[in-house]
C-alpha cells in the first residue's frame, strides 16, 4: 500500500518504478556478458590455432578445454553481478534459461562428438555452431535483442556451413579445403563472439541485469 | 479530467501489481515456484494474492501433473491484460498532470 501522506502523483511514480524494476528483472537475462564474449572469442581463436591439423580427441580436447574455461569465467561473472545486486545465484531466470537452452546444447554436443569420433571435424563444427545458435534462440523470451541476433548469426552460419559440407549448396572446392572444423569454429565462436562482446562493452549496454 | 477512482484497487496493491507485471512480461506461463522466487514472497502471501487476482478474473491458473512434480502455471487473462494496460494508462495520465 502507498505510504500515508503521499500525493497521488508520487504514488503513481512509485508504482511505475515498481513495474519497471519487476519488468527489467523478469525480461532481461544476459546469459553472456560482453566481457565473457570477448574472453570466449579469444579462447576460441586460441583453440582454433591449437586444434588446427588435429584429429579425433586431439581436435575435440582443445575445444572442450576452451569451453570449460569460458563457462567458468561466465559463472564467475554472473556470481559477481548477483553479489553486487545482493541476489541469489540460483534464480528462477537462470533456471528457466538453462531449461530452455540445455536440450539444444546436449543434443548438439553429443552429435558433434559422434562426428569427432568418425574423424569428421567439419560436420562436428557445423553441428556445434548450429545447436549453440538454437540454444540462444530457445531463451529469446528472456534475453536482450543483441543475444537473439547472435543466436541467428550462429544458426544461419551453421545451416549454410552444413549445407556446403553436405554438398547441398555449391561452393568452390578450394573453400571446402580451406574451411576445416577449426576454421569454421574460429569464424563463429571466435569472430561472432568478439564482435558481440565489443559491441556490448563499447555501447555501454551492461546495465541490463543478469537474472 | 482524470477520474482517479478508475485506478483498479485490485491491481494497485504492490504484491499483486508485481504479479501482474511478471505475468505481462512474457507470453509463456509462470510457474508458482518461479513467481515465488522472483518476488521473494512467502507461499501464503503469494497464494492469497493469486486467489484475489483469480477471483477478479485477471489471471488463470492451470495445474499440471505431467513430467516431474505437479505445478501450477499462471497466465494473464484477456481481461487481466486489458486491466493492466488501463492501469498503466491512468498512472501515466496522473504523472502527465504534474508536468
Amino acid at each position: 500500500m502507498a505510504k500515508q501522506g503521499m500525493t497521488t502523483r508520487e504514488e503513481a511514480a512509485e508504482q511505475l518504478r515498481l513495474i519497471r524494476s519487476v519488468m527489467e528483472r523478469a525480461t532481461t537475462f544476459r546469459a553472456l556478458s560482453g566481457e565473457t564474449a570477448l574472453i570466449g572469442g579469444a579462447a576460441a581463436l586460441a583453440a582454433a590455432w591449437r586444434s588446427e591439423g588435429q584429429h579425433y580427441w586431439g581436435f575435440a580436447g582443445w575445444w572442450l578445454g576452451g569451453l570449460v574455461l569460458v563457462l567458468a569465467f561466465n559463472v564467475f561473472q554472473i556470481m559477481r553481478l548477483k553479489v553486487a545486486e545482493n541476489r541469489p545465484f540460483w534464480s528462477s531466470g537462470l533456471r528457466i534459461a538453462l531449461r530452455g537452452a540445455m536440450p539444444s546444447l546436449i543434443a548438439g554436443g553429443f552429435l558433434g562428438l559422434l562426428f569427432v569420433r568418425a574423424d569428421n571435424d567439419r560436420l562436428a563444427a557445423c553441428l556445434w555452431i548450429l545447436h549453440y545458435g538454437l540454444a540462444l534462440l530457445a531463451i529469446r523470451e528472456l534475453t536482450p535483442k543483441s543475444m537473439v541476433w547472435l543466436g541467428w548469426a550462429f544458426v544461419i552460419f551453421g545451416v549454410v556451413s552444413l549445407a556446403s559440407v553436405a554438398g547441398v549448396i555449391h561452393v568452390p572446392p578450394d573453400w571446402i579445403r580451406i574451411l576445416n572444423g577449426s576454421r569454421l569454429m574460429a569464424v563463429a565462436f571466435g569472430g561472432f563472439h568478439l564482435i558481440y562482446g565489443a559491441l556490448i562493452v563499447t555501447t555501454g549496454r551492461r546495465e541490463e541485469r543478469a537474472l | 479530467m482524470i477520474d482517479f477512482s478508475q485506478l483498479d484497487r485490485t491491481i494497485h496493491e504492490k504484491g499483486r501489481l508485481s504479479i501482474m507485471t511478471l505475468l505481462a512480461s512474457r507470453k509463456d506461463p509462470w510457474a508458482f515456484q518461479d513467481l515465488k522466487s522472483q518476488l521473494e514472497m512467502s507461499d501464503g502471501n503469494l497464494i492469497t494474492h493469486l486467489r484475489t487476482l483469480e477471483k477478479a478474473e485477471f489471471i488463470s491458473g492451470e495445474k499440471l501433473t505431467g513430467d516431474g512434480r505437479p505445478q501450477t502455471l499462471y497466465v494473464l487473462t484477456t481481461s487481466g491484460r486489458a486491466a493492466f494496460v488501463a492501469y498503466l494508462g491512468i498512472l501515466e495520465q496522473i504523472l502527465g498532470l504534474g508536468k
